[in-house]
């Protein structure tokens, strides 16, 4: 393409636009049936360190009537030279322009991702909202965990993939390929995908509100499910994991060898969506998961292995996976890392084994600092396994602990912040007694975010914190955190409620995000782009109230804008959860003693691996 | 151990892979294609991997140069098509030898930069570079204005339909010119509009002009 050789010199780090990575696709367009544009509404560095993409990438691909190019967001310089020359947005692989794909598929990692989903849209030069796209060209689909919401995207998206999208995806890919060759109107074609499982198509659902703002009813039309249930593949250790990543030719933000271990968590921290949406839990067998990690670290060269999971150390063979992997890695220098690490199942043998090649950092998340509040989020770590897990670590040699803590958790009190410099300063004690070098020194680095409260969670009636709480709270913290050795650094408060406005938004958003965007509103999750001021502005003129959305309690029978769709884990069970949270009463992990969520069922007389 | 030299060529989409990047990319062939490199000792091991003559990034070459050391006593056979197969597209092997001459030797390398816009003349462009063209060069020491032409060994000019082209031998090693240097002085001292310019490295040659390699 012409004229980006013109422009790819004007801008920062050209690679993540030029394509031709090793193991990249190349399909010859005559070959295939149907072409996906699989966009990342984020830079080509986060886009490219997601498993995700990487995994739906290929399983796409292996499929001989499908092209599937990958399209990340330019960064704002090179938006500026595209729409200068009238360059339209491009898929990586062919440098065919995303608007002649016939599907565009987003993910949708982040709330904040919102605007650069637009900015995409109409980069590529196609309309923006669902019913000025006539005909099925430009299907515009999107998944990813923000689908357990996807309302303040209705009106841009045509489709939305609610759970895991291996199978499902290519069901609704065929459906789309026979509309296509036998014409049908889009509207047909919509009907027919709203009765595959785990599909939602926003078109058929009526949402009224009564006169206080809340919801009345969502109610279903043209005879589609009333509750859409996400889609699960049932044998994780079967289904599809690619044997190649694309490798990039530029640093990425996670440059490695990624290996999913397990699906869904059984810990039940109330806070965490990912811990309610991704069960029941699933289990891959150790040398299912030995055999994926070498044969990628072969085919990638990269250095580093990553098992990853939502809590690692719970696999039950994680034992054996790290023995296996050890000597293949030890002679290859590439080293293992376990993100998600648990301190109270840190052990010097794991610290050893993941140490063999390189010296990596520790970073523990007790995400609270008192125990009172710790049992409120079913965050069930003790302090002694933290102090435990430091203990190891340092006396092993570690000069360095990451710790991640949130404020405003439900019932949060300023005693409960001051827990947070309490644990620091016992961690810096600990060193100073085990290390075997007090020479080299010891960075202990603590980062507090503000906690958000998201849909299918117990805490999903919960109030957030307003900005200027979670100032005031920081700004205390900031006093307290003056400790040697000890960094203290705080997110952006109005992120946070931005975050929060869109994680438990409803369809009224819409009108807010569109004015936001065209006020230039993007990169939303960059600080850098980030513009609190015109977001004010864009809900003033939609005559949205975001308070409205972050900051109230919800009741227990007010109709939720997720209320159709369904992860599996029952609302009673949710509802009992924030009850117990309330009382600080702590729930069991999963292993320990099933508390009947009701994912199982999504197994269909299979057994939850907990 | 052997120590080894291999010439690339860098074309296409790998122009735009930056010298820090490219590192990387190489460390990741040879564990692609399973040719063991020498390793430093030491906490963090590091491979001996070197380039001889570092490219702008953007810049195409036809004659890129990499250092290397391989824990083996010779080469597997197949070690050219290995290396191609486990690199991005647009880096090219084309020989690997045992590396002998030392990187000292390198005086000069001869590039050809396409520049394209409006009012392009070759004559005027010709003699812009037959007398002095005083510009300001970043030194190891700072800014400070010199005479580019000296460091100009030869320089054709031939017409494009949009623009010059300009084949050149520039000074290279430890007393060097970019030659970004020459769009620059075409931009500053005469009446073109440069929409934008294309740079590729053809050889890199010793002190009597031959070539390196």
């Amino acid at each position: 393409m012409d004229t980006l050789k013109t422009i790819l010199p004007n801008v920062r780090k050209p690679a993540r636009y030029s394509g031709g990575e090793y193991a990249a696709v190349i399909k010859n367009k005559a070959d295939v049936l149907l072409s996906i544009a699989f966009c990342f509404p984020d830079t080509y560095e986060i886009g490219m360190s997601h498993l995700g993409l990487k995994l739906l990438y290929s399983l796409w691909n292996a499929e001989d009537w499908i092209r599937c190019e990958r399209v990340f967001t330019p960064w704002p310089d090179m938006e500026a030279e595209m729409r200068r020359t009238g360059l339209p947005l491009y898929a990586l692989e062919s440098k065919d322009f995303v608007r002649d794909f016939d599907i565009i598929a987003f993910t949708l990692q982040y709330e904040l991702c919102y605007s650069n989903v637009l900015n995409m849209l109409d980069l590529a030069g196609i309309p923006l909202y669902c019913k000025d796209r006539e005909g099925l060209h430009n299907l515009v689909v999107a998944g990813g965990p923000c689908t357990y919401n996807p309302e303040p995207l209705v009106d841009f998206i045509d489709v939305f993939i609610i759970g895991e999208g291996e199978e499902v995806n290519l069901e609704l890919y065929r459906l789309y390929v026979e509309a296509r060759d036998n014409g049908w109107s889009k509207h047909d074609f919509l009907r027919k995908a709203a009765d595959i499982p785990g599909v939602y198509v926003p078109l058929f659902y009526n949402v009224t509100y009564r006169e206080d703002g809340r919801i009345a009813a969502i109610t279903p039309l043209d005879g589609v499910t009333p509750v859409v249930t996400k889609r699960i593949v049932r044998d994780f250790d079967k289904s599809y994991f690619p044997d190649y990543f694309v490798v990039p030719s530029t640093e990425v933000v996670h440059d490695r060898v990624m290996v999913e271990v397990m699906r869904g968590c059984i810990r039940g921290c109330r806070f965490c969506q990912a811990g309610y949406t991704w069960r029941p839990v699933r289990e891959r067998k150790p040398e299912t998961i030995i055999r994926q990690a070498k044969t990628l670290a072969i085919q990638t060269g990269y250095e580093e292995i990553s098992l990853t999971s939502l809590s690692t150390s719970d696999h039950t063979g994680i034992r054996e996976i790290c023995d296996a992997l050890s000597e293949f890695c030890k002679e290859r220098k590439i080293s293992l890392a376990l993100p998600s690490q648990r301190a109270d199942s840190f052990t010097p043998e794991l610290f050893e084994q993941l140490r063999q090649v390189r010296q990596t950092g520790l970073t523990f998340a007790p995400e609270a600092g008192t125990q009172r509040l710790r049992d409120v989020i079913n965050k069930n770590i003790l302090e002694d396994d933290i102090m435990h897990a430091c203990e190891i670590a340092f006396t092993g040699g570690a000069g360095s602990v990451k710790l991640y803590f949130m404020a405003g958790l439900p019932t949060e009190t300023d005693d409960d912040l001051a827990g947070i410099p309490d644990l620091s300063k016992k961690i810096g004690w600990i060193w100073r007694r085990c290390t075997p070098n007090r020479a080299r020194g010891v960075k202990i680095s603590v980062s507090v975010a503000g906690f958000v409260p998201k849909p299918h969670t117990p805490f999903q009636w919960a109030a957030q914190d307003t900005p200027a709480e979670f100032r005031r709270k920081y700004m205390l913290l900031r006093e307290q955190m003056k400790i040697k050795n000890v960094t203290y650094n705080w997110h952006e408060p109005d992120v946070s409620f931005l975050e929060g406005v869109f994680a438990r938004g409803d369809r009224r958003l819409g009108a807010a995000l569109v004015s936001a965007w065209r006020k230039g509103c993007k990169f939303d999750a960059w600080n850098e782009y980030f513009r609190i001021d015109l977001w004010r502005e864009a809900f003033a003129e939609t005559g949205i109230d975001p308070t409205w959305y972050a900051n109230r309690e919800r009741t227990r029978d007010e109709v939720l804008p997720w209320e159709h769709l369904s992860c599996g884990v029952t609302k009673a069970y949710l509802w009992r959860e924030y009850e117990q949270a309330k009382a600080g009463i702590t729930t069991p992990d999963c292993r320990t003693q099933c508390t009947g969520c009701g994912a199982v069922s999504l197994l269909m007389g299979g057994a939850c691996h907990a | 151990m052997l120590k080894l030299r291999m010439q690339y060529r860098k074309e296409g989409p790998a122009r735009y892979i930056s010298h820090l990047d490219l590192m990387r990319v190489f460390r990741r062939a040879f564990a692609r294609a399973e040719v063991p490199l020498s390793f430093s000792q030491g906490f963090n091991p590091h491979p001996y991997l070197s380039v001889v003559l570092p490219l702008p990034t953007g810049f195409s070459s036809r004659c890129e140069l990499l250092d290397f050391n391989v824990e083996l006593d010779r080469l597997p056979d197949d070690f050219l098509t290995r290396m191609t197969a486990a690199l991005p597209e647009g880096i090219v092997p084309q020989y690997v030898y045992l590396r002998t001459r030392p990187v000292g030797d390198i005086a000069a390398v001869r590039c050809r930069i396409g520049i394209h816009g409006e009012g392009f003349s070759v004559d005027d462009t010709r003699a812009l570079f037959s007398r002095p063209v005083r510009m300001m060069k970043k030194t190891k020491r700072g800014e400070s204005e010199v005479d580019i032409c000296t460091f100009i060994r030869s320089l054709e000019v031939s017409a494009l339909p949009d623009g010059v082209l300009i084949d050149c031998v520039l000074a290279a090693g430890s007393d060097n010119l970019n030659p970004e240097y020459l769009t620059r002085a075409l931009d500053e001292y005469t009446p073109c509009k440069i929409a934008y310019a294309e740079y590729t490295r053809v050889d890199i040659l010793d002190a009597e002009g031959e070539s390196y390699a």
